[in-house]
């Protein structure tokens, strides 16, 4: 905790949604990003349920690894920790939805239990530990990557409906088209690059 | 193979329990998809579609009444068709109800069987499935093509 | 000592993890005490919100025809549903038509209990009930088909009418881990009230079939739910065509057996159709009956019969053998039952012998 680095969060929650974006640049949570995104209105949904997910079980896991993990010893168990936090974070949130949101717990349907096992979820805890960010950076950082996953799967999912009565070549179509411009954002996303201060 | 969530959706309902009293998958150790993937390999060494299977499956059938006893066709083939009373739902959710009806042609110059049942027609029609190794109605595309002379 | 730490921290998170997720069910999925409002108010059932109307009726002895017991993978459990409340489920889309979602149409198993509810169902459900049986007797009638005598525990008495069928509930066994119901036609005379008799016919690979054939024993107890069908006597003939197919004669013979009974005054002609010998039963029972009553007459036929079946009576699909029989349509009532196939070519052998689709009966199994 004393040896965080000297960023301000500001800079961190910037950074997370631009220049380290966490879909784009880093490339994890890709399964949804490709499969969920030919809707607009699901997407964002599912976006918005992801950066929910993240600042929660983020700043929960956070607490947990220095309140709990540290001072036990137990490092090596991280993933383990990590996992489980995720896990009975996504259940509740889901049955919160199932009871509040119900017309988007319909359209979210299986993907909701499957935020459990999106990978960005886990790499946000897993970076916040290794980058040993203080807790109102890892606030941030969680707060500005879920904004930045839901930003670019919204994105992807306008581009995919603006272009879905363009005539492609039938192999291209679907996922192949997708990932072609995944692609592209990713290097627009890396003209980025340079304006924050990356860790 | 990886597959799509709503994949393990149908396998769960191919599984015994639902609909049959047998496993669609059979001992079958891989996932649908990949049985589906290899069997569309295995038509294609035959250079046969599932379409080409499905209408000679179809032919037969028409060609035999229900429970009309066994019924000479094209003058080697011996065709029955014993039905019973209900409908079976195509694992595959999509609405989709066979009549519960087995199909048993032996091809006399071979001296060969085959049997399927009604279902495995539009399985094999719709959704390129012929059922796991070891299923009791799996149609193994080369046998059967063999018999029914595809 | 490490150990001891290790293991005694991941368990007390977990333990206090699954304490929140257990609380946040409680609190979350607890939607108070709705009411449930069936068929404009003849009857309301207050239930507890959280699950779905399939089971909350069920609860309530209200029980809606289902085959796979709230998976969506039968799509029978349909419901209209007064007012919308929430848009289909994909688990729902495949088995509605455009029309029915439109008109409201729902999967009783897939939609949870939030709110105060209006639905609609058939008002034959509301007279069915849920009975605990024993099997007395089972005889065996065919290579494949067996008789199952029921005697009925609790409640102790069904009354139903001559052509209606029961839901039968598998239990587990072998590999078999789910249990599902099926239906089946009650094939004893509906005067006695006590029991009831099913002929059922092994399918091959049948789940429910399977169960009743090779692991149901004399003494076992059985659940069943009933009586359905909108498949019964009508007014209004004075010659009643019976055909049937396999176990398709259970449902006709208790027909036969009320119309002798009451002692009214119809012909009826009784068409039974088999590929051969070994496919035929209740044969001298038939035969003693149109022997005993004048206005009865029994005709079996065969469409495959063997030399060593030495057999005499009609040859032919049953329904060549109905049209050699059967020529003038008027004052005539059909009821069917059997195979899909069977059903089809009936109907077409009726029609054009010219009976009306509107004095012909038949199940849709």
């Amino acid at each position: 905790m004393g040896n965080a680095p000297q960023i301000n969060p500001l800079v961190i929650f910037l950074a997370s949604l631009f220049t380290s974006n966490m879909v784009l640049v880093n490339f994890l949570g890709m399964c949804s990003f490709i499969s969920v995104s030919s809707e607009y209105d699901t997407a964002s949904g599912l976006g918005k349920a992801v950066a929910l997910v993240m600042v929660f079980t983020t700043t929960i896991n956070w607490l947990i690894y220095h309140l709990l993990v540290v001072p036990f010893g137990l490092e090596y168990l991280r993933y383990l920790v990590f996992i489980v936090v995720i896990a009975a974070t996504v259940q509740i949130i889901e049955m919160a939805m199932d009871r509040y949101l119900p017309d988007l717990h319909v359209r979210l349907g299986i993907f909701l239990p499957l935020i459990t096992v999106n990978c960005a979820i886990l790499g946000i805890s897993l970076f916040m530990v290794i980058r040993s960010y203080s807790f109102w950076q890892t606030v941030l950082f969680g707060f500005g990557s879920g904004l930045g996953w839901w930003m670019a799967i919204a994105a992807l999912a306008a581009i995919r409906e603006k272009m879905a009565a363009n005539r492609l070549p039938p192999g291209l179509q679907g996922p192949a088209i997708t990932f072609i411009i995944t692609g592209l954002m990713a290097l627009a996303f890396v003209g980025f690059s340079g304006i924050f201060a990356v860790m | 193979m990886k597959q799509a969530p709503d994949f393990l959706r149908i396998e769960e309902n191919m599984r015994t329990g639902p609909l049959a009293a047998h496993d669609f998958l059979g001992s079958d150790e891989r996932s649908l998809a990949a049985i589906i993937y290899h069997d569309r390999l295995l038509l294609e060494q035959l250079g046969l579609t599932a379409k080409d299977f499905a209408q000679r499956m179809r032919y037969f059938s028409s060609k035999a009444g229900a429970d009309a006893g066994p019924q000479i066709v094209d003058g080697k083939f011996a065709v029955e068709r014993a039905e019973y009373i209900g409908r079976i739902l195509c694992p595959f959710a999509d609405n989709f109800q066979a009549p519960k009806a087995v199909i048993t042609v032996v091809n006399k110059e071979l001296g060969k069987k085959v049997v399927w049942s009604d279902l495995n027609v539009h399985l094999i029609e719709e959704h390129g499935f012929f059922e796991g190794e070891g299923a009791p109605f799996r149609i193994e595309p080369s046998f059967y093509a063999e018999v029914l002379e595809i | 000592m490490s150990v001891f730490v290790t293991v005694l921290s991941l368990s007390s998170l977990a333990t206090i993890l699954a304490a929140l997720v257990s609380l946040a069910d409680y609190h979350l999925n607890d939607y108070g005490v709705c009411t449930i409002n069936i068929n404009g108010g003849t009857r309301t059932v207050d239930v507890n919100g959280g699950s779905s109307i399939l089971s909350s009726l069920a609860k309530h002895k209200i029980f809606i025809p289902s085959a796979c017991g709230g998976k969506a993978t039968c799509g029978l459990c349909k419901v209209t549903m007064v007012d919308t409340i929430s848009p289909v489920l994909p688990t729902e889309e495949p088995y509605l038509t455009a029309k029915e979602i439109e008109g409201g149409v729902r999967l009783a198993c897939q939609v949870k209990v939030k709110r105060d509810l209006e639905i609609l169902i058939p008002g034959e459900f509301l007279t069915v009930s849920q009975y605990q049986a024993k099997v007395e007797k089972i005889t065996k009638l065919t290579y494949d088909i067996k008789k199952f005598r029921l005697r009925l525990l609790d409640p102790a008495q069904m009354e139903f009418k001559a052509g209606q069928y029961v839901q039968v509930d598998s239990k587990l066994y072998g590999a078999v881990r789910e249990e599902v119901s099926r239906a089946y036609s009650i094939s004893s005379a509906p005067s006695d009230r006590k029991a009831i008799e099913l002929v059922v016919r092994l399918v091959p690979g049948g789940i429910c079939t399977t169960f009743l054939h090779e692991h149901v024993k004399v003494g076992d107890k059985l659940t069943l739910a009933g009586p359905f069908g909108e498949f019964y006597l009508r007014e209004g003939a004075d010659h009643l065509i019976f055909i049937a197919g396999g176990s398709g004669l259970a449902p006709i013979r208790p027909m036969i057996l009320d119309i002798l009974k009451r002692k009214l005054d119809k012909k009826m002609t009784f068409f039974f159709g088999a590929v051969s010998r070994k496919d035929l039963f209740y044969v001298d029972y038939f035969r003693d009956l149109e022997a005993r009553y004048p206005n009865f007459t029994y005709i079996p036929a065969l469409s495959g019969a063997k030399p060593e079946d030495e057999w005499d009576g009609e040859e032919g699909l049953i329904t060549e053998v109905v049209a050699r029989n059967i020529s003038d349509p008027e004052g005539k009532q059909a009821y069917l039952c059997g195979s899909p196939g069977m059903i089809d070519a009936a109907l077409g052998t009726l029609r054009e012998i010219g009976i009306g689709a509107e004095h012909i009966y038949y199940d849709k199994f």
